[in-house]
């Protein structure tokens, strides 16, 4: 087991308003837990707001939970280096003041690799990058070229666990094939254990070993990926599965 | 139209930073020295822009004061800009009491007119040049630091930030490579605009004998000079007063150039 998740909770309180001293509270993500196993793929559904994206920055200990816990095993030690992140819109998760060499060189640097620019030319072989594109800032980056970008960032350190939040949502259906196929093909190469977050069922039935379907910060359906796409169980599972066909 | 501003406000600058460095080369008299015999002379092809009281060559006496005149509004603005940067980032990323402590403070600062603070440091300190850079730029970096704080609060909650965090980056790498950065844009523009200030500024203090210390030259100094002899000697306080006025307006250009 790479990673444990039990009970995880996130709840946001919000001011209600200037004379209202009563909290109201935003439960994100709202007892949430699974496991993962090496070299294998967890894939998260649910709609828009579920708490997909809060689950991810809490898997990546960027938030606190409010409850719960996160065990990583022994598979991973150092670890911002062991795992990693990608987020959903490339162009915000790469600083604008920064060429794409220095951006893939940093996780190098903060880590102390020597000879880290070798480093960078092989990250930019696994995510097929032309050595052309080193010099541009990620404003002069095409969708596709900016996510591949974050994701060979997020791979500059040999990562065992990545965590992926709808890394093809932004990009049109081409680009989503073919970085859906770089990740499937990456996960092989690199032996790495991913937890693929998305909306769009069909996507996530191609990359995932298994699934958890989450609403309103609660986990509604678990299981293995072809269990729950032919036995459904849960009715918000099959709503969502009738809006993907 | 902006860009023309851009343009010339810098050929301006330029050729003022130029001559005030070659101003040994230029200047055909040594700006010190003092000849009664020429006492007054107004301007002609052998003295530009005139004599002074003292006989000095007043074109001589300009391009060395050029020198001190720049050198205090731009040191001293570099100044003002460094710490406004320090403590702006400083409170906007750590927020909560290091935040409270230090807007706290500027506010302090803002509630004195920091023509006075000057004044009142001036007179405890000797006003060499060093400390009149210094006192200028101490006192002047409040702008700054609220706009970078404004800045900085709303960049740290950007995205690029949390994947800085999330491989591994320290609050310093954080500040230092990625919020600075971001943050320094309107810094510059503020620092350019505020140069015509502090030029100003240490020729208000020069002209109430605070400021820079004859004999050097400064241009506050010598329009200071010139009050004695407004009456008999136009070029004493016109030359100067228009140095300053046409270097001003040249930093303002560049200032709003830069804006765009
Ligand atoms: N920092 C925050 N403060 C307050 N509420 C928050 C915060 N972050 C998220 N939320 C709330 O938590 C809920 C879940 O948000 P989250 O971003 O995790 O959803 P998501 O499933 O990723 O949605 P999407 O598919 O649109 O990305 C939303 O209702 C959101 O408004
Ligand atoms: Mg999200």
């Amino acid at each position: 087991m790479i990673l444990e998740a039990k009970n995880l909770k996130k709840y946001y309180y919000a001011d209600q308003g200037l004379f209202n001293t009563s909290k109201r509270v935003v439960k994100a993500v709202d007892g949430v837990s699974f496991n993962l196993q090496e070299s294998s793929v967890l894939g998260v559904v649910g709609e828009s707001g579920c708490g997909k994206s809060t689950l991810a920055k809490l898997l990546l200990r960027l938030i606190t939970p409010t409850e719960g816990e996160i065990i990583f095993g022994p598979a991973i030690n150092a670890f911002r280096k062991d795992a990693a992140i990608v987020f959903q819109d490339p162009l915000l998760s790469l600083n604008p003041k920064m060429r794409v060499v220095d951006i893939l060189a940093e996780p190098l640097i903060i880590h102390r690799y020597e000879k880290y620019m070798d480093r960078v030319a092989e990250l930019l072989g696994l995510v097929r990058l032309e050595n052309g594109l080193l010099r541009r800032f990620p404003a002069q980056l095409s969708g596709g070229q900016r996510q591949r970008v974050c994701i060979a960032r997020a791979l500059a350190c040999s990562p065992k666990l990545l965590v992926l939040d709808e890394p093809v949502s932004s990009l049109d259906l081409i680009m989503q094939k073919q970085i859906l196929d770089l990740l499937i093909e990456l996960k092989n190469k690199l032996e790495m254990a991913y937890v693929f977050i998305s909306h769009n069922m069909a996507v996530v039935e191609k990359i995932s070993d298994s699934i958890i379907v989450m609403y309103e910060g609660k986990i509604v359906e678990s299981g293995q990926t072809a269990e729950v796409f032919n036995r459904p169980n849960a009715e918000y599972t099959k709503k969502l599965l009738e809006a993907a066909r | 139209m902006l860009k023309k501003q851009l343009v010339i406000g810098v050929s301006i600058v330029l050729i003022l930073v130029l001559s005030s460095i070659f101003a040994p080369l230029l200047a055909r008299y040594n700006p010190n020295n003092i000849n009664i015999d020429d006492a007054l002379l107004s301007p002609s092809a052998n003295h530009f822009f005139g004599t002074d009281q003292l006989g000095r060559d007043l074109f001589s006496r300009m391009l060395y004061g050029a020198r001190v005149s720049l050198a205090v509004g731009i040191i001293a603005v570099g100044i003002a800009a460094l710490v406004g940067l320090a403590l702006g980032c400083i409170a906007g990323f750590f927020g909560r009491w290091v935040d409270t402590l230090i807007m706290r403070f500027l506010d302090i600062m803002l509630c004195f007119p920091v023509f006075f603070l000057i004044l009142a440091v001036i007179s405890i300190l000797e006003p060499s040049v060093f400390n009149i850079m210094l006192v200028i730029g101490l006192t002047g970096w409040m702008s700054t630091a609220r706009l970078v704080r404004a800045e900085v609060l709303s960049l740290k909650e950007r995205e690029f930030i949390l994947a800085a965090r999330a491989i591994g980056a320290s609050n310093s790498r954080i500040i230092i490579k990625h919020l600075i950065p971001n943050a320094l844009g309107p810094v510059i523009v503020n620092a350019v605009l505020s140069v015509a200030g502090a030029i100003l500024l240490e020729s208000a203090l020069s002209f109430l004998g605070l400021g820079i210390q004859p004999p050097t030259a400064s241009w506050g100094n010598i329009l200071a000079e010139s009050k004695s002899s407004l009456g008999i000697a136009w070029w004493m306080s016109v030359f100067p007063g228009l140095a300053i006025l046409i270097t001003v307006l040249s930093f303002n250009m560049i200032g709003e150039g830069l804006r765009e």
